[in-house]
């Protein structure tokens, strides 16, 4: 009997939507053949190896030539894909690299040593898969040593966006439901338009900052990423990342050249400034940004494509 | 697909940064003592704090267990020398009471100094055993000093054995020093000095900087992995290689062939963990289309 109860609440267990399942998240396009999933930080280039047929019209055993050639462009590719990433508002890797000679060249080998599926040779075609992670080493080498990780000294912005009646000033809802501590953010930038970047900051109307790189130890950004971007705000998809009970926040603008940081209705600052003193909440970096869902680019290849049959 | 393959590069990373980790969180109590202000006691604090630090961090190097006793003395040897293995610290708590002072330090060890230094103090060959060799003292010595040569034997792990080589003479110096004579059966050193430990630890420094010496050459391993495409990439997995601290140590670069099908680099290495290294190459080289070889075993994709 107890075995039953067992394997029927295992069934359940596995059955829920959401649970204990890790999130991609956000994921940025790039030529249609390269992602940055944000959720994550998985990176991922994909490129089509271009086989000769042989004489006789048959396709050839693959030759690793051509599979080098297609690794190798597809690793360039994400190295651009790598630098052209905002790191904050004011600058990009790219910008930040070249002014660190050595970290680039560091970064190029973490790029070339990139996990590898490539087809095997009697496939005749296919195609290859380089993939990388902005955590760990790669993150440890593009976050700036100058960025003041765990100051607690809250940037401010020049201008304020306070304002005396704003939307979303009454009481916070609870997106996880119960009455409990909240564990997370979820900050609902779906409305707006937004650049991810590696280290955003959450400001309040105030102009003061809420959560950022002031408040996360290096070694948790790097492991972790300051934030998660995500295309839902549903808890439950969240919830390894924010656990079981966020407190969803209406994002009130966009704010910086790039559009990297994310403002918040003053009194949900308040209230997220009381959150983020949780030792927990910090530590795992427990905020996510919601984004808007991208158009789907391979839908628009596919139009293109069809057209240039045509 | 994908979720597995992102739960793989956790793992591996996972593995890769315990490797590389060398810092550790140590407590310490000093009890108060009415003749010692708070700041002196504090000061004994953290000199402790770093001593604790650099055992703990020996433990994880070092193939054998000290035991209690060899512990202490070791802490007690580091405490007048440990600024050379500290990288870095933070003081995550220090309270002080009327019982003492409580301290709880983060401390970034310097590993690879310290394996050096655990080397010339011949723990990695006496750590599992004791080495046997004579030690001879004269008569006249005090007991404190004699207490101190024995606490000597103790650290360095010496099982005292009459008539045997190695052999450590201790002598009356010149003028109040002390005199060391060591002898193997090829080989004789002296030293003196007015400090009773630094004739032990010059000596016996000696003869293990020796004794690994001759021992490189046997004992040094020979990898080689192919399969880039550029040599920025063979730097890249040759830091990596480096930082595998758990699983090898002494890693040198010596050949690096830039050939048109690809870059292949060879290294001398030493191990630590053969096993570790082995699962660490296994879980980082194949899935990025590189193949390796370490000397003694068939080629792995």
């Amino acid at each position: 009997m107890s075995l039953r109860i067992f394997l029927l609440s295992l069934s359940i267990l596995l059955a829920s939507p959401g649970v204990g399942i890790a999130f991609d998240g956000y994921v940025q396009t790039f030529e249609s053949n390269g992602t940055i999933t944000w959720g994550n930080g998985a990176i991922t280039v994909k490129r089509a190896i271009e086989q000769p047929e042989s004489d006789k019209g048959e396709a050839a055993v693959l030759d690793p030539l051509v599979t080098r050639k297609a690794v190798s462009s597809a690793r360039k590719q994400m190295l651009d894909m790598i630098l052209s990433t905002r790191i904050d508002a004011k600058q990009t890797v790219h910008s930040y690299l070249t002014q660190e000679p050595e970290l680039a060249t560091e970064v190029r080998g973490v790029v070339q040593n990139s996990p590898l599926e490539r087809p095997a040779v009697f496939d005749g075609a296919g195609e290859v898969v380089v993939s990388e992670v902005f955590r760990g080493r790669l993150a440890d080498l593009v976050l700036p040593t100058t960025i003041p990780f765990q100051s607690g000294i809250p940037p401010k912005l020049a201008t304020t966006h306070e304002e005396a009646d704003v939307e979303g000033a009454e009481l916070p809802e609870e997106a996880g439901g119960g009455a409990g501590l909240f564990t997370g953010l979820i900050i609902d930038a779906s409305h707006l338009q937004m650049t991810p970047s590696l280290t955003p900051v959450v400001y309040g109307q105030d102009g003061v900052g809420v959560y950022g790189a002031f408040m996360v130890s290096r070694a948790n950004a790097v492991e972790k990423g300051v934030v998660a971007y995500s295309t839902t705000a549903d808890p439950l998809a969240l919830k390894t990342r924010v656990g079981n009970n966020p407190l969803l926040i209406p994002a009130s603008s966009a704010f910086g050249s790039w559009r990297t940081d994310v403002v918040i209705p003053t009194p949900m600052a308040r209230l997220a400034r009381a959150i983020l003193q949780s030792y927990e909440v910090v530590a795992n970096c427990r905020v996510v940004i919601v984004m808007p869902v991208p158009e789907a680019p391979e839908a628009v290849e596919n139009i293109l494509k069809s057209e240039d049959l045509q | 697909m994908n979720s597995f393959k992102y739960v793989f590069f956790a793992i591996v990373l996972s593995v890769v940064m315990v490797s590389t980790a060398s810092a550790g969180v140590v407590e310490v109590f000093v009890p108060a003592d009415p003749e010692t202000s708070v700041m002196a006691l504090r000061n004994k604090a953290m000199t402790e704090g770093f001593a604790e630090a650099l055992l703990q961090e020996s433990s994880l190097v070092l193939p054998g267990v000290m035991s209690e006793e060899r512990g202490a003395l070791f802490k007690e040897y580091m405490v007048t020398r440990y600024k050379s293995y500290i990288q870095g610290y933070k003081v995550v708590s220090m309270h002080s009471g009327e019982e003492g002072v409580n301290l709880t330090l983060d401390v970034r060890v310097n590993r690879n100094l310290l394996r050096t230094a655990l080397h010339e103090m011949g723990m990695f060959v006496t750590s599992t055993e004791p080495l046997s060799a004579s030690v001879t003292w004269p008569e006249s010595f005090s007991e404190e000093q004699v207490s101190s040569i024995q606490g000597f034997m103790t650290l360095t792990g010496i099982r005292n054995t009459p008539e045997i080589f190695p052999s450590f003479y201790y002598e009356p110096g010149p003028e109040g020093t002390f005199k060391g004579r060591f002898e193997t059966e090829d080989k004789e050193w002296t030293a003196v000095s007015k400090d009773i430990s630094v004739v032990w630890f010059t000596l016996w420094d000696r003869y293990f900087k020796q004794l690994a010496d001759k021992s490189v050459a046997k004992d040094k391993e020979v990898l080689t992995v192919n399969g880039w495409f550029s040599s920025d990439a063979a730097l890249e997995f040759d830091a990596m290689l480096r930082g595998w601290e758990n699983a090898v140590q002494e890693v040198e670069l010596v050949e690096l062939d830039m050939l048109p099908s690809g870059v292949g680099g060879t290294w001398t290495l030493r191990y630590i963990d053969a096993q570790r290294l082995r699962m660490l190459l296994q879980s980082y080289l194949p899935q990025r289309g590189l193949t390796y070889q370490l000397a003694g075993d068939a080629a792995k994709e």
